[in-house]
C-alpha cells in the first residue's frame, strides 16, 4: 500500500556532517503520527525536505505520490506549521489568517476565528509583538483551520501554558474525529503528547531509531532494580538500554517483553521489575548512551 | 492564479512599505525644496525625484527578506513568489509613475508651482513625448526594483558569503573595465557615446538590463532554501 | 478530571479496563449505549484509534456489541462476567502476592486466616 509520504534513504549533508543519514519510512493516511528526538536529532530537516523548502542530499522522497518541489498538487495539500515560522514584520494575526485561504484549499474561516477567541488572542496585535505563548497558538489555529490532508506540528506548544496545551489537544482531536488528515506532530516533549499518537518515528543523530506503533511500544521496555550481581545475572541476553549502579545495587532498563518465565526467575532473584513510560524508554534510547541505540536497532 | 494573488496580498498587505512611506518620502523631500525655493527666492532644478527611485531599490531588496521565509514556509512555490513580486512590484511601477506624471503636469501647469521649482519635471527625463515619458520613468524605477529583488535573491540562494563574492566580482569586473578604458585612451569616447545616445535608447538599455535581472533572480529563487 | 493514563502499558487495555470498571461499578447498565469513540477519544485526550483497539477487544469478549448505525453497547448479562473474571483476578494479583510476602515473614497460613477474619471485623 503506498502512503500519504514514502521516504527512501534520505540523507543531507552539510559537508561532513550527516543531518539525516539514510532515513526511510512511510506515513499512512489519517494517521496521527509522532516524529521524535532530541533537538537537533534532524527531524526538522526531514520535515523542511518534505515540503522542500530544502534539499535533499541523497534517496527518495514523494509526498501523495509525487515530489514535492514546485509541485502545487503536493504543496497545496501540506501544512507546515514550523517552531521558526517567520511573518513579514507588518504583519497582524488577522493579516495571517486573511492571507491563509489562498494557501490552504480547505481553509475554514469559521473555526478559524473560534479558535483564536478559544486561544484569546488580540487579532489586531501585530506578530512581532507576540509573546511565544501566542505566537504558538497562532500556528496552531493555522495548522488546524487548513484541514490540509497532511498537517505537520513542529514544536507547536512552545510557551502554551498547561491550559492552552489542553485546548489544543482537545480541538486537535475533535476536529481530527471530524475531518481525519495525516498529523505529525514533532517534539523533544513527549509526556503529554504520547497518548495521542498511533505510531512513534524515532529520530536520533539524524538516523531512524524506531519506527512502530505506539500501543506495541508501550510496555515494551521494563526496569529491574537489585543487587548488582543478581541484576547482572539477570540481564544476560537481554536487550540493555540503561544502566545506573548505585551502591551494591543497580537498575537496568531492558528492550522486549519479559516472559512468564523471567518474571519467575526476577522474583526468585529479589528483583523488581517495575514498567517504563514511553517517555522514559525514548530518553534511554537517544540518551547518547551507546548500548541505548545500539539495543534500539 | 489563487496563490499568485495570495502572494501579492501578502505584499501589499504591509501598505506602509508600498504605498505609504515611498510617497511620505517624497513629501518630505518635496516639501523642504519648495520651503527653501520659497524662502531663497531662486528658481530651482533639483533631482529630489530620485528620492522616491533610491527607495524603490531598496524596498526590491527588503520586499524579499520580508516576505519569501513567510511564504514558502506557507507552502507557495518559488515561481508563485516570483511571479507574484513581479506583478506587484510591475503594478506597483505602473501606478506610481501614473501619479509623478500627474503630478509632473501640475507642477507645470502652476508655473511650477508659483515659484520656478522644478522637481517632477527633470530636464532630459521628462522632456518627450507623453508614453516616452512614462516609459522612461517607468523603466528606471523597475530597473531599480529589480536590481534590488535580485541582490536579495543572491542573499536568498547564497547567504552573506554569496554578496561578497558577487559585490567582489563586480568590483573586479568594474575595475578591469575602468582599467583597460583608461589603458586605451577612450575615456573621451565613452563620454562622447553618453552625451549623444538619448534617454529614450537608454532607457531601451536598461529595460534589456532590467529583464537578465528578472532572470537572474529567478535562477537564484529556485534553489533558494528556506 | 479523569485519571490520565499510564504510560507504560498499552493504553487501549486501560480503556477495556475502565470500561469494565464501569459496567461493574453500575455506571453502564446493561444494554445501555457507551460513549462514542472521538467522545472517549477527547475525554481521556488520546489517540482515536487506541479507544477503538479497546472497545474492539471488548466486542471480540463479547462484553459489548455494536448495533448498526447507533453505536456500542453493554451486552447481557456481562456484569457477572466481568466481576468473575476480576475474582480470579483478585486470586493472582492479591492473594498469591500475600502468600509470598507472608511466607518471607514467616506468617502461617493459620495466622493469615486470623488476620483476614480480624479486617473483616474492622470493616
Amino acid at each position: 500500500m503506498s502512503g500519504i509520504v514514502e521516504v527512501k534513504g534520505l540523507s543531507k549533508h552539510y559537508g561532513k556532517v550527516k543531518a539525516v543519514d539514510n532515513v526511510s519510512f512511510k506515513l499512512e493516511e489519517g494517521k496521527i503520527y509522532g516524529l521524535l528526538g532530541r533537538n537537533g536529532a534532524g527531524k526538522t530537516t526531514i520535515m523542511h525536505m518534505l515540503t522542500a523548502q530544502l534539499f535533499k542530499t541523497a534517496g527518495e522522497l514523494k509526498v501523495f505520490g509525487e515530489e514535492p518541489y514546485e509541485n502545487d498538487r503536493v504543496l497545496s495539500r501540506i501544512c507546515f506549521i514550523k517552531e521558526s515560522q517567520k511573518y513579514p514584520q507588518t504583519f497582524r494575526i488577522a493579516d495571517v489568517l486573511n492571507v491563509s485561504p489562498q494557501f490552504f484549499p480547505n481553509w475554514d474561516a469559521e473555526f478559524a476565528r473560534e479558535l483564536a477567541k478559544d486561544f484569546q488572542l488580540p487579532l489586531k496585535r501585530k506578530i512581532m509583538k507576540l509573546s511565544r505563548g501566542m505566537l504558538s497558538a497562532v500556528g496552531i489555529i493555522v495548522g488546524l483551520a487548513s484541514r490540509a490532508p497532511l498537517t505537520i506540528f513542529d514544536e507547536p506548544y512552545l510557551g502554551l501554558d498547561a491550559v492552552a496545551r489542553k485546548l489544543f489537544y482537545d480541538r486537535l482531536l475533535n476536529d481530527y474525529a471530524e475531518y481525519p488528515r495525516t498529523i505529525v506532530l514533532s517534539t523533544h516533549l513527549i509526556d503529554e503528547v504520547s497518548q495521542l499518537l498511533e505510531h512513534v518515528i524515532l529520530i536520533d543523530g539524524g538516523r531512524l531509531i524506531l519506527d512502530e506503533d505506539a500501543e506495541a511500544l508501550r510496555g515494551r521496555a521494563s526496569n529491574v532494580v537489585g543487587a548488582a550481581s543478581k541484576v547482572e545475572f539477570f540481564l544476560a541476553g537481554k536487550q540493555v538500554i540503561h544502566r545506573e549502579p548505585f551502591g551494591g545495587m543497580a537498575s537496568a532498563t531492558i528492550m522486549g517483553a519479559l516472559t512468564a518465565r523471567d518474571r519467575e526467575q526476577a522474583a526468585e532473584l529479589g528483583l523488581e521489575i517495575a514498567p517504563v513510560s514511553l517517555q522514559q524508554m525514548i530518553v534511554h534510547l537517544t540518551g547518547g548512551n551507546r548500548s541505548g541505540k545500539e539495543a534500539a536497532k | 492564479m489563487n496563490k499568485i494573488a495570495g502572494i501579492v496580498k501578502t505584499h501589499l498587505a504591509d501598505r506602509w512599505s508600498w504605498s505609504i512611506l515611498p510617497w511620505l518620502i517624497l513629501g518630505i523631500s518635496f516639501c523642504a525644496n519648495l520651503i527653501i525655493g520659497g524662502v531663497s527666492g531662486d528658481e530651482i532644478k533639483t533631482g529630489g525625484l530620485a528620492s522616491i527611485y533610491v527607495y524603490m531599490f531598496v524596498l526590491g531588496i527588503v520586499s524579499v527578506g520580508q516576505t519569501f521565509p513567510f511564504l514558502i514556509g506557507f507552502g507557495a512555490r518559488r515561481k508563485d513568489f516570483f511571479l507574484g513580486t513581479t506583478a506587484t512590484i510591475l503594478a506597483i511601477g505602473v501606478l506610481s509613475v501614473i501619479l509623478l506624471l500627474v503630478l509632473g503636469w501640475i507642477e507645470s501647469s502652476t508655473d511650477y508651482w508659483g515659484i520656478g521649482l522644478q522637481y517632477f519635471n527633470v530636464e532630459y527625463l521628462t522632456d518627450g513625448p507623453l508614453a516616452e515619458r512614462f516609459w522612461i520613468l517607468f523603466i528606471l524605477m523597475i530597473h531599480l526594483f529589480f536590481s534590488g529583488f535580485a541582490i536579495a535573491c543572491i542573499y536568498r540562494r547564497f547567504g552573506r558569503n554569496g554578496l561578497y563574492y558577487f559585490f567582489g566580482a563586480l568590483g573586479l569586473i568594474l575595475t578591469c573595465t575602468f582599467y583597460l578604458i583608461g589603458m586605451n585612451d577612450k575615456w573621451k569616447a565613452v563620454f562622447d557615446w553618453f552625451a549623444d545616445v538619448s534617454v529614450f535608447e537608454l532607457a531601451n538599455g536598461l529595460f534589456v538590463a532590467t529583464l537578465l535581472y528578472v532572470a537572474f533572480s529567478y535562477l537564484m529563487l529556485r534553489r533558494a532554501t528556506v | 478530571m479523569t485519571l490520565p493514563m499510564d504510560d507504560s502499558r498499552p493504553i487501549f487495555l486501560q480503556i477495556a479496563e475502565r470500561i469494565e470498571n464501569d459496567i461493574l461499578e453500575g455506571g453502564l447498565p446493561e444494554e445501555s449505549q457507551v460513549p462514542s469513540t472521538n467522545q472517549f477519544a477527547a475525554f481521556y485526550q488520546i489517540n482515536p484509534a487506541t479507544v477503538m483497539k479497546g472497545v474492539n477487544l471488548l466486542v471480540d469478549q463479547g462484553i459489548l456489541y455494536k448495533k448498526r448505525g447507533i453505536g456500542m453497547f453493554v451486552a447481557t448479562g456481562v456484569r457477572e462476567r466481568i466481576a468473575e473474571k476480576r475474582r480470579e483476578q483478585f486470586y493472582d494479583q492479591y492473594v498469591v502476592s500475600m502468600m509470598k510476602e507472608a511466607e518471607k515473614l514467616g506468617i502461617t497460613a493459620e495466622q493469615l486466616t486470623e488476620m483476614i477474619r480480624r479486617g473483616a471485623k474492622e470493616q
